[in-house]
């Protein structure tokens, strides 16, 4: 389990990360969410051991993390390119090499997940002269070697084409179901929803919130549209409801008490026939644009 | 999900020790990767480059010049010494003949022929046409080379001896006395005090010839180290290795393959210069600069390990390659100094020059090749440039660890060494 313990880093007068903290637990998929700026890059780089830490501590399975024990952490950063001019298995070798990984073993964990990517045909081929989603998988790969215990991915979203996405994703849920951590970054909260099994949500350098999709979304406030072939002007002079938008036929409203909703259906009922009387959930989306604004 | 209180307690704290806790059953045995984390680096950086086409390309060019220019001398060497005198008459012949003999017992190996001819109008028709270098005629006080365009300096001395040497045996013989005693109290003699020691323009042309490599090395080994260490910032694939492996090891890992690349390159244009001296049958030059040479790569590689530390200091301050020119300039406009220095100096300045870091590179070598030097001076100097070697990697290291996460734009060395890790 990872474990982030009141981080803090600062550049210069800047605090990029304010007490972080957060945990991600063996076999979870945690989505990293927040606005550029918002710390998510520094954190990452802190949890690699890539920057250093100004106070506060992260732990790998309660201990501080090592050296040792980051060689099981799996990292994709967030601008990639790896070496545009080299062949592909070539440098996959070169940084399972460095990562402690034998040659031969390398070689044998690059070449397997080669494979499994559909890239084994593109061995010698040099990087630069792959697709993008393709080098995006050469990328994952270059994070997979060795097989980590944890994988820290920084936008491993960003740039693929909806079926590169899907199969991304399907990767990470195997890793997880095989009991590997995944902590990633993205902008594309609909798929963070749809993937994750908790989210940390980060609004300057702070964690604003963490819990599953649904813990988060019951944060936000549930509303209900109302559709009649009638007028809806009325809505307003119905107590206990508040109005968010009204017109056309069409009213979403906020409701104080369940007895509202009885009081504003009976009324639209006796004004006309109701079209659609609906519980509107809010969005993780939804949510994270109310709760870092 | 949220995680609540479970700890797991593990026994890996030492660095070296593989944590327990990987999911999957492989891949936890050896991983004691920072021994050799260098040498992976290192290796990587001579296989890339030994494939890399500009050096290939640089090293042939290289190899080109340095062919070139002993075949320049091997051909001024075979045709200049030959020199063909037209001349009518057998006094003529005589005189070109005993020139001929002359130059030859002086151990010069100009040859002096002599192409009989009808006339003194056929021997200026003969220069003018080019057929040989010139041509001799008989004048009533004496005796008058012609040429073309050129004068043949070598011949006309020792045609000029020749002429001289039997113009004093007829007057002595008019005279009614010898040539030894009109000679005599005349006779000058050159004597070498030391003519087993380097002659001081072999050592001289030992370290213009080192210094220019140097230089040309330096300037490669630079562009392409500093190119290198911007490419993995600016892809930033250095976070990956740095999450891997401590940064000193990538640096000593590229400082250590370059340096070899370097010296193996130097090794390769010796190799050349080497069979290109004994291909002249210069041999005696290549038994006065052997002793030299080994010093020379001794020099040379601490010289280039530490230029190589700061090329990747100056490549570690640019964001972008386009940035790179602009870091490297002055530690490539320094090297020039370095070697014009080495070249030009002489004396007391030679000495001190030649225990100074990177000045020693070309300048020690030169003074060993000279038989200037005491046993303890190359080691003294090898000394102190070994120490300022660590010195420079440590603070190269610092730039090096604190400039390679910044990616905005080129960094002052101030700025970097104040950022923090």
């Amino acid at each position: 389990m990872l474990e982030l313990d009141n981080v803090v880093r600062s550049f210069g007068d800047k605090v990029a990360v304010d007490h972080v903290g957060f945990r991600v637990a063996d076999g979870t998929i945690a989505g990293f969410v927040g606005a550029n700026g918002a710390g998510k890059t520094t954190s990452m780089r802190m949890i690699m051991g890539v920057l250093a830490i100004n106070r506060g501590e992260v732990r790998w399975n309660g201990e501080p993390a090592t050296a040792g024990d980051r060689r099981f952490f799996g990292y994709m950063p967030e601008e990639r390119g790896l070496y545009p001019k080299q062949p592909v298995l070539g440098q996959l070798i070169y940084l399972g090499r460095l990562r402690g990984l034998g040659h031969e073993k390398a070689k044998r964990s690059a070449i397997g997940l080669l494979d499994r990517f559909s890239l084994a045909d593109q061995c010698e081929a040099k990087l630069e002269s792959l697709s993008l989603g393709n080098q995006q998988r050469v990328q994952i790969t270059a994070a997979l070697l060795g097989e980590p215990a944890l994988l820290v991915l920084d936008e491993p979203f960003s740039g693929l084409d909806p079926f590169a996405v899907d199969s991304m994703a399907e990767v990470l849920r195997e890793l997880a179901d095989a009991g590997v951590g995944v902590l990633f970054s993205s902008h594309q909260l609909e798929l963070v929803e749809r993937l994750c099994d908790q989210l940390v949500v980060l609004a300057g350098g702070r964690v604003v919130a963490d819990g599953t999709p649904d813990e988060l979304r019951r944060r936000g406030q549930t509303r209900h549209r109302l559709v009649t072939d009638a007028e809806t002007g009325w809505v307003h002079d119905v107590i206990g409801v508040t109005v968010v938008q009204e017109g056309n036929g069409t009213a979403v409203l906020v409701l104080a008490t369940p007895g509202a909703g009885d009081r504003l259906l009976t009324e639209a009922l006796s004004r006309g026939s109701v079209r659609e009387f609906a519980e509107l959930v809010p969005s993780v989306a939804d949510v994270f644009r109310e709760i870092t604004a | 999900m949220i995680e609540t209180a479970t700890t797991t307690t593990t026994t890996a704290s030492a660095e070296d020790t593989p944590p327990v806790h990987t999911p999957l059953p492989s891949g936890k045995d050896s991983r004691r990767v920072r021994d050799q984390a260098w040498w992976i680096v290192a290796s990587r950086e001579m296989s890339v480059k030994i494939r890399d086409r500009g050096f290939l390309i640089s090293t042939l060019v290289l190899l080109a010049l340095i062919l070139g220019t002993l075949g320049a001398q091997v051909a001024i060497a075979a045709s200049g010494e030959k020199v063909t005198v037209a001349a009518a008459g057998a006094e003529s012949g005589k005189v070109i003949n005993a020139a001929d003999a002359l130059a030859d017992q002086a151990g010069e190996s100009v040859k002096i022929t002599w192409n009989p001819m009808a006339s003194d109008a056929a021997v200026k028709a003969a220069v003018l046409s080019d057929q040989v270098d010139a041509g001799l005629q008989a004048t009533p006080d004496g005796w008058m080379l012609i040429g073309k365009t050129d004068r043949k300096t070598t011949a006309a001395i020792w045609i000029g001896a020749a002429v001289q040497q039997s113009a004093l045996v007829r007057n002595a013989a008019a005279a009614g006395t010898t040539p030894a005693d009109l000679a005599r109290g005349g006779a000058l003699k050159y004597t070498l005090l030391s003519p087993d020691e380097t002659p001081e323009m072999v050592a001289k042309g030992t370290t213009t010839v080192f210094g220019f490599l140097f230089y040309l090395v330096a300037v490669l080994l630079g562009a392409s180290l500093a190119t290198s260490i911007v490419e993995e910032k600016q892809n930033r694939i250095v976070e990956i290795i740095a999450s891997s492996i401590r940064l000193r090891y990538l640096l000593l890992g590229k400082i250590i393959g370059n340096t070899l690349m370097a010296l193996a390159q130097m090794v390769v244009f010796a190799a050349v210069g080497v069979i290109g001296l004994l291909t002249m049958g210069k041999s005696d030059i290549l038994e006065q600069i052997t002793p030299g040479l080994g010093w020379f790569f001794l020099f040379y590689g601490v010289g280039i390990a530490v230029l190589a530390s700061i090329f990747a200091a100056a490549g570690s301050m640019s964001g972008r390659i386009e940035d790179i020119t602009s870091t490297t300039t002055p530690t490539t406009a320094v090297v020039a100094v370095v070697v014009i220095a080495g070249i030009s100096a002489s004396g007391t300045l030679l000495t001190v020059l030649s225990f100074l870091p990177l000045t020693s590179t070309i300048t020690m070598p030169g003074r060993i090749v000279a038989g200037d030097t005491s046993w303890w001076e190359p080691v003294a100097s090898l000394l102190i440039s070994l120490v300022a070697a660590v010195f420079v990697i440590l603070v190269s290291e610092r730039i090096y660890r604190r400039a390679l996460m910044q990616t905005g734009g080129k960094l002052s060395i101030r700025q970097a060494l104040k950022l923090t890790d």
